[in-house]
């Protein structure tokens, strides 16, 4: 992610979500394709997830941000409760596999990503609780 | 199984408050199914230890799958090819003998069931574990079913059973109940995945009804329908048979018949003529046939009396002319004048002259001697003539009274018959005895000819209407069975229909109440495995009676109703399949502890192979649930889902050589998720010190667990008391006092047995983990990967024990 000018903080992630939402959710003069709107929404989720996640780490230890991914999942759940680090993990892995072109697999649709758009507004509440 | 049980007790209690009549209640006792014994001799719940192939398949030289025998997820993955379905077909196959994939299947199909590169005959074995269960008696000695071929067909093979090594004699049915078998169905291979709702609904609904314990009610139902149809066959078959006697004794010539077919012609019959007539009493009878009854028991004259009654009448009339014709009366009035002149002659002794004649001189001493002697020849005469007489007023008499008249009845039967009779009769007022004699022959020997005929003819029609009639007597008395039989139908029809309407209200209840566990079942199982699909299930259902019933599968796409196997997917018709088996395999009543799928993953996009993950974790928690799969992808979800199972991959190599090596168990699986934690530089510190332990402490729990569940197995506890004690939340030092037998036992005397068994360091690890994941703020963990490498060989040496 390049971002020359303006500070690490693109979009709020709120406005992730919200801007995933109007990809799921197009007025009908979109020019986009399903899987181009599907694909960008995940992106986007996937994007929400990580920042979310990544505010988490810092407010318990900022080193946290130099571990790996796997790291941070399998720690999570000594901090959330386990189903919750384990579903997280679960929606992220679905979104990463999506926002990612596959030559053996075909773009997800956007109802399938519209269903994971729950699942990640209902994580970001828990693990934002838990920032606080 | 105790729903069939239990369900015979609440119909047996429901009785009372049917308000069925008490002959309708002793009805439905009748057409209540016996309760059925179970067939297999062995009781508890099964798991399985092992599955051993050899020569099968695609599988050469035996290869053993090893099961932990117990609730739990194991995962056997292997790509195509590599003889993992053969595992799962070869324990199908050892215990049924039969194979859903060879169902219906052409005989080139069927013959691929041999290895081609191992030339010894096949083998397939399963060693199964017998959970102590509620009678608790103590462990049991695991049981070996092996199947062996002996012909070239699939069918020509034998199973053998065995225990710690031994033959027992016994075959598979007995260890395993094979209506059991088809019943919950604990084998579950991909082709049938598709073919479970493929197949008839209506089969499915009876296989569930029987599951729900509801086929005593469908049985008894049956029966009471079978009961209604004879009893309609009784009454239809009365009703043809009537007509058809009624034919029969048109053709009769007897009044009897004609007075049958007046009785059976009406709408009911009337079966009390019929009975009268068969006894004999019947009206027609009375007047016809009594008539000639009488006339072939008519006694004629008595000829012999008569004839020598006449006899004497003749010669006493003889007697009599003698009597009368000779001397006899001359001779009584000659005595009366002898006795004058003898009376004359005493009166004058000294005439001797005649006072009739004048002569003179002759009636002297002499003559009165000779005169004397006269009259008492005279005298002799006259009595004699008198006899005679009175012996042909006798005679006469005799003759008279055997001219008796004719019974009274005779005038009016046979008129003709009893003028004959009334000349005898006539005979009566004949007092000449001659005449008498003569006319009394002549009359008897007229009447007795007579009599004799009509009597005769009176016998020879008796017995030719009695011929006759035989036959349709015994016709008439079997159809009077039959409609006295007809005539009880009707009300044990009204009984029956009784009946039946009252079971089949208390099999809706019922089957609404039993039905809704297993439906919700479903219905969780198919959420689970189909949280994104725009395919909506309702709730399903066994609706429908007879031909029609059927599971429904209510399904909506946006809110639309839809025909189930039109909108879905194949992935989703297999998650519909999981739905409706799932349920049925871990039904608590079925004796089977474990449950087989193979390749539940092809066709299932990656949501739903979570979903997956998710169904058989949350099955595993009771169930020995053992999936086989050929891609990755299932592993992939249970370790990203962090589920417990045990994974192991099949290998093929050249030759038919087949590996299976175990990949990792649940507490490999924790290790390597705290050996990546400490490897990772970047770990801050106090999230290692809070982290490390606790997942240190998951790995030594995972194999306390293993080792306390065998323990306790050894030790006779049945798997739901296992489950219950290895799974209740508490301090580490709790599951390993069940590991090493030491339940009940103080913390402290649990951690100096550690410390006995594996040394003071694997006290202090305990001890060390237990503090640092109940302490805010963590004591430091020092050595991230010696913590690891410590816990790896205490659990290793857990697992060994």
């Amino acid at each position: 992610m390049t971002t020359p000018v303006r500070s690490t903080r693109v979009l709020p992630t709120n406005e992730l979500l919200s801007a995933a939402d109007r990809l799921l959710t197009p007025s009908d003069d979109t020019a986009l394709n399903p899987g181009v709107r599907a694909r960008a929404a995940a992106t986007l989720l996937r994007l929400a997830l990580d920042e979310t996640l990544d505010a988490f780490w810092r407010s318990v230890s900022p080193r946290m941000a130099r571990s790996t991914g796997r790291t941070r999942m399998l720690c999570l759940q000594w901090y959330v409760a386990p189903s919750v680090a384990r579903h997280w993990y679960s929606v992220w892995s679905g979104l990463s596999a999506a926002c990612h072109y596959h030559t053996y697999d075909l773009p997800p649709t956007p109802a399938e990503v519209r269903a994971w758009q729950q699942d990640v507004g209902e994580l970001l509440r828990v693990v934002a609780a838990a920032t606080a | 199984m105790s729903d069939t049980t239990s369900l015979r007790d609440l119909l047996l209690a429901r009785l009372p408050g049917s308000g069925l009549s008490a002959e309708e209640q002793s009805l439905l006792h009748g057409l209540l199914p016996p309760a059925r014994p179970r067939n297999a001799s062995r009781s508890g719940t099964v798991y399985m230890r092992s599955i051993t192939a050899s020569g099968w398949r695609g599988i050469g030289p035996a290869a053993t799958i090893k099961l932990n025998p117990g609730p739990g997820l194991t995962l056997v993955a292997g790509r195509n090819g590599s003889g993992k379905s053969s595992f799962a077909e070869a324990a199908e196959m050892a215990l049924t003998g039969d194979n859903f994939r060879w169902q219906g299947r052409t005989q080139v199909w069927k013959k691929g069931w041999r290895n081609l590169h191992e030339h010894s005959a096949p083998e397939v074995a399963v060693e199964l574990g017998f959970d102590a269960g509620s009678d608790s008696e103590g462990a049991k000695e695991p049981v070996t079913v092996r199947r062996f071929w002996y012909g070239d067909g699939l069918e020509d093979s034998r199973t053998v059973v065995e225990e710690a090594g031994q033959a027992t004699g016994e075959v598979v049915h007995d260890v395993i109940d094979a209506e059991q078998l088809s019943l919950y169905r604990p084998f579950l291979p991909y082709t049938q995945l598709g073919a479970v709702i493929n197949g008839p609904l209506t089969t499915l609904h009876d296989e569930i009804s029987r599951i729900l314990g509801l086929e005593l009610l469908s049985d008894t139902d049956a029966a009471a329908r079978a009961r209604a149809r004879t009893l309609t066959d009784t009454e239809n078959a009365a009703k043809a048979l009537t007509s058809t006697v009624i034919q029969e004794l048109s053709e009769v010539d007897d009044p009897r018949a004609q007075e049958a077919i007046t009785a059976l012609s009406g709408r009911s019959p009337d079966l009390e003529t019929v009975r009268a007539l068969l006894r004999g009493h019947g009206s027609a009878d009375e007047a016809h046939l009594a008539r000639l009854r009488r006339l072939a028991d008519l006694e004629r004259p008595d000829r012999p009396s008569i004839v020598k009654a006449v006899t004497r009448l003749r010669s006493a009339a003889a007697s009599a002319d003698d009597a009368r014709h000779g001397s006899a009366e001359d001779a009584r009035q000659l005595i009366r004048l002898l006795d004058a002149a003898l009376e004359h002659r005493r009166r004058h002794p000294a005439v001797a002259d005649c006072p009739v004649c004048g002569s003179t001189d002759l009636l002297d001493r002499s003559w009165t001697e000779r005169t004397r002697a006269q009259v008492e020849r005279l005298q002799t005469e006259a009595a004699e003539a008198d006899a005679a007489h009175r012996e042909l007023a006798n005679a006469v008499r005799e003759v008279h009274d055997l001219m008796r008249p004719a019974p009274v009845w005779l005038q009016a039967d046979e008129p003709s018959l009893a003028a004959l009779w009334r000349d005898l009769v006539a005979c009566r007022t004949v007092r000449d005895p001659r005449e008498l004699a003569d006319r009394a022959e002549r009359a008897e020997a007229v009447l007795g000819d007579a009599c004799d005929q009509v009597r005769e003819d009176a016998r020879r029609r008796v017995t030719a209407q009695d011929g006759r009639w035989q036959p349709v007597a015994a016709r008439l008395s079997s159809w009077l069975g039959q409609a006295e039989a007809a005539q009880a139908a009707k009300p044990a029809l009204k009984q029956v229909k009784a009946v039946r309407s009252w079971v089949r209200t208390l099999t809706d209840e019922l089957r609404d109440a039993r039905f809704k566990p297993f439906a919700d079942q479903s219905g969780q199982i198919w959420r689970l495995l189909c949280e994104r699909s725009s395919v909506l299930l309702g709730a399903i259902g066994l609706t429908g009676i007879g031909p029609q019933r059927q599971v429904s599968l209510p399904v909506s796409v946006d809110d639309a109703d839809a025909p189930a196997f039109g909108v879905m997917s194949q992935g989703e018709l297999h998650s519909l399949a999981l739905s409706l088996f799932i349920p049925r395999a871990t039904h608590q009543d079925s004796p089977f502890g474990f449950l087989v799928i193979d390749d539940p993953v092809q066709s299932m996009d990656p949501e739903k192979v979570d979903g997956l993950a998710k169904v058989l974790d949350l099955y595993a928690q009771h169930r020995q649930v053992i999936v086989f799969t050929h891609d990755t992808r299932l592993e992939e979800a249970i370790q990203r889902l962090g589920l417990r199972a045990t994974v192991m991959r099949v290998s093929r190599q050249t030759d038919s050589v087949v590996h299976v090596a175990s990949v990792s168990d649940p507490v490999s699986q924790a290790l390597s998720e705290a050996r990546a934690i400490a490897l990772d530089p970047h770990l801050p510190p106090e999230v290692a010190d809070r982290v490390l332990p606790s997942m240190c402490r998951l790995a030594l729990e995972a194999a306390y667990q293993n080792t306390a569940r065998r323990a306790l197995r050894e030790a006779g506890i049945g798997q739901r008391a296992i489950q219950e004690r290895v799974t209740r939340p508490g301090p580490l030092t709790g599951l390993a006092a069940l590991a090493m037998g030491m339940r009940g036992k103080a913390g402290r005397e649990v951690l100096e047995a550690v410390a006995r068994d594996h040394g003071v360091w694997a006290r202090e690890l305990i001890q060390g983990l237990n503090e640092a994941s109940h302490q805010a703020p963590a004591t430091p963990v020092g050595d991230r990967l010696a913590l690891v490498d410590r816990t790896k060989r205490l659990a290793k040496e857990v697992l060994a024990r």
